[in-house]
Order: C-alpha cells, then structure tokens, then sequence
C-alpha cells in the first residue's frame, strides 16, 4: 500500500491506494470524480485526459503515484459556483456536443492549450486535441468551439 | 505479473541502491506511456516498480560548449519546446513532434523511449544520427555505451540488471550540417511508425557531403546505423544529381533485409518515399 497525497480541483486528499492504481482509477473510484472517462485504457483516444501540473495527460497511462504531492484538475474542476469556464460554454453554446463521452477530454485538452497559448491558430487548436477522439461531431465545432472560447476569454480581459 | 510494491523516489542514489536489491524484480517507471500498457497486457516483468518520474538528477537539458545531455527523464514535449532544439537539432525535434499526441508527448521520455528497445521509437532514428551515447550508472560507477552499440535484438538492450539509464548524449553539431526524420505512419496522430529514417549530414565548401550517418526505424529488429547508406552518401556533391539512386539503393538494403517477412513489399516501396523526404529536408537545411 502507498499513502498517496494528492491535489485534486483545489482540494487536498490523502488516500491509501493498491501500487498499480491508475490516476483514472484513482479519480473515478477513489474519489467518485466520475466526469473523466476511460475509453480505450491505452492512451489511443483521450476520453481520459486531466490537467496533471499544467499539462494535458491521458490518466489512463499514468500511476498514481507519480501524482503524488502533485496538481490535478479534472472536468468538475472547472466550473467556478454556478459558472461554467468558458470554454465549457462555449462548447454548449457552439453545439459541440453529442453524446458527450468524449468531451470533457476535449475541454481540458483545450484547457491546457488556452492556459498557455490564449490566442491559438486554427492549426494549434486542431493540434491540442489531435490526442482526442469523437465518433460523432466530426470535430468541426470542437475546433471551432475553442476558437470561439478563445475570443471570449480575450474580450472579458479587456 | 501483478504488482506488490512501488517505490516512489526523488534521488539517484536511492534508486541505485535499490535496483541493486531489486535486480530484474524491479521495473521503472518514467513517462509511464509503454510500461501502462504493458501492465494492462499482463506483460510487464517487474513485481515491483520504482518511480524515476521525480528525480531530479535524470532531469534537464544542457546544450554546452561541446557536448549536449539529454537527462532520460526529458519528456517529448520538453524538446518539442525547446527554441535551441527546434533550431539546431531540427530532425530530433520534428521525431519528437510527431510523437502519438500532446498527452503522450506531455508524460513519455526520452530515457524510457531509448531503454524500451522498441524498433519503432521515434526518437532512436535521430539520436543515432547523431552519433549518442546513454549513460549507464549502478552503484558501482557508470559506463557510456555508444547508442548503435545499445540495441542488441527486439526489445533487447545492454541495460543490465542493477543499471539506470540516465542520460543521452551527443557531440553538439557546428558548422554547415543538417539533421533531418521522416516517419511513415498510419494517420496525423496517434501513430506508431510503420518505417523511418534520420539524416545526419555536413557538407564542405564545395557542397562535398562529408560525416554522414543515417539511422532507421522499423527496418529490422532494432532502430540501426544503415552504413551502406552512409558510404553511398559520403562523397557526393549536393549540387548533382543521384537522390533518385539514393532510393534504389535503400530499397535495395530493404529487400534483401527483410526477405520472406510479409512487410517486405511494402517497405521497400515505403522506405523510398521515406528516405525521399528525409533526403530533402536534410539537402534544404545544408543550403
């Protein structure tokens, strides 16, 4: 057994876990955090991508332990009260989604790139989520879903 | 096999003193990107698993005078951006890029890609161009063993028991010289690559191609130095034509190569688009 601390949307947790868990485990099981979803269990589709320190990853390829004392946000870390972020708006109001299994690592793929690159080019963006499949939007207002939370990230700071 | 330990470590010298214990029980994590996999397959090989992922020692890239060390814990994505890489080492960069996705770039390694052995990592084309070498330490002391010397059958490396493989390493390239990759896999993203080839090449004054070394990935049981194609190369003059003999040639070394595996045909077609590209991206950047 490992005493894993662990960060997850702002709070503090402190579970003892298997060796072999899986953050995606970990999320899902340990933590009832059920919005981040296993798809493929071998990295190939994305449905399982969180914000691991800032950075996009498949938690399906990544133990646990190498999360410990570290910072995860998952889906359910991005709505703020009663507001969702904006890229999650925009992804609602874009109508980009359709049976949703794939989208919250599509949000947080997109997520990662705008916290770096707030003002990504089309290339860029269909780049950040190259690592994400969806059967069935065609990925057209995905794409155009994160330009469109770009641009409304830019004119709330001005 | 099922997992009853892990260790999850922060310095050098700990994981040293523990692979000694250890021996083949133990197994390291580092990205973690192959080794997950091989867990769900039932096909990993240690009981226990020791995670390098945060020691700081296997961290970090230096680009010096003359020598530039890669720690085995540089992730994809930390040479991807990397201006000097992008710069300098352009066909290391472009191998890196076109790794499986962002989230695979984001966590996999150097160090775990170069140590899996794998015939198709795409990072190993590249780094045999440029003529590596990995760093090998136990807690006896370390060796430098030449990459090309590194890959000794599928899946097989030098890598003994109690070692850890904790830095790659390259002369640092001056002057008029290109690095070049091209890899041929089956979509954008996401792809393992079915075949590739890497480009080391200067040039002098008169356009005389001079310290050549080209490498492959997928044409064999290891990621290999292709001599033939270094000596064919070596000699000729950038401004004359005989690219399109180039690709006889490598095709030639394919066939005979891979004679009686079914992929045969379609590499020795492949490696000529391959090698191709990778030919003009290197004659591009020598100009």
């Amino acid at each position: 057994m490992f005493e894993l601390k662990i960060n997850v949307n702002g709070k503090a947790y402190e579970v003892d876990i298997e060796p072999d868990l899986r953050l995606l485990d970990l999320l899902r099981d340990k933590l009832r955090l059920t919005g981040t979803k296993e798809g493929c269990g071998e990295g190939e589709c994305g449905a399982c991508t969180v914000i691991l320190e800032g950075r996009a990853v498949n938690s399906c390829l990544v133990l646990a332990i190498q999360a410990h004392e570290k910072n995860v946000l998952t889906i359910e870390g991005l709505e703020k009260g009663d507001a969702l972020d904006p890229v999650q708006q925009a992804f609602l109001d874009n109508g980009a989604v359709q049976c949703g299994y794939c989208i919250p690592g599509m949000v947080l793929s997109a997520k990662a790139l705008l916290d770096v690159n707030p003002v990504p080019t089309d290339e860029e963006i269909k780049e950040s989520v190259s690592g994400n499949l969806c059967r069935c939007t065609g990925y057209d207002k995905i794409v155009s879903s994160v330009k469109l939370a770009s641009d409304r990230i830019s004119k709330e700071g001005k | 096999m099922e997992i009853t330990k892990a260790h999850k470590l922060y310095e050098l010298e700990t994981c040293l003193k523990l692979k000694a214990e250890y021996l083949e029980k133990a197994e390291f994590i580092a990205g973690g990107t192959d080794l997950l996999v091989h867990i769900r397959e039932k096909e990993n090989h240690g009981e226990v698993i020791l995670d390098v992922s945060d020691i700081k020692e296997l961290k970090g890239m230096d680009y010096g005078k003359d020598r530039v060390t890669l720690g085995a814990m540089t992730t994809f994505s930390e040479i991807v951006e990397s201006e000097w890489a992008k710069e300098a080492l352009q066909g290391l960069w472009e191998a890196c890029k076109s790794v499986g996705s962002p989230q695979i770039r984001n966590t996999g390694t150097l160090g775990g890609n170069v140590a899996n052995g794998s015939p198709a990592a795409d990072s190993a084309p590249p780094l045999l161009a440029l003529g590596s070498q990995v760093t090998l330490k136990n807690e006896k002391g370390s060796r430098l063993v030449d990459l090309d010397a590194f890959y000794l059958g599928k899946g097989k490396t030098d890598i003994k028991a109690d070692e850890v493989l904790t830095q790659i390493s390259f002369n640092k390239p001056t002057g008029k010289y290109a690095l070049s990759f091209e890899k041929l896999g089956l979509r954008n993203a996401l792809a393992i690559s079915r075949i590739s080839a890497s480009i080391y090449m200067e040039c002098d004054q008169a356009g005389v191609l001079k310290n050549v070394r080209v490498a492959s990935g997928s044409i064999g049981l290891v990621p290999q130095r292709e001599i033939e194609m270094e000596t064919y190369l070596t000699g000729k003059n950038i401004n004359d034509s005989w690219q399109d003999e180039a690709l006889t040639v490598f095709s030639d070394i394919v066939k005979e190569r891979l004679a009686g595996r079914s992929s045969m045909p379609f590499k020795k077609e492949a490696i000529k688009g391959v090698f191709e590209k990778a030919l003009t991206k290197a004659l591009d950047q020598l100009v």
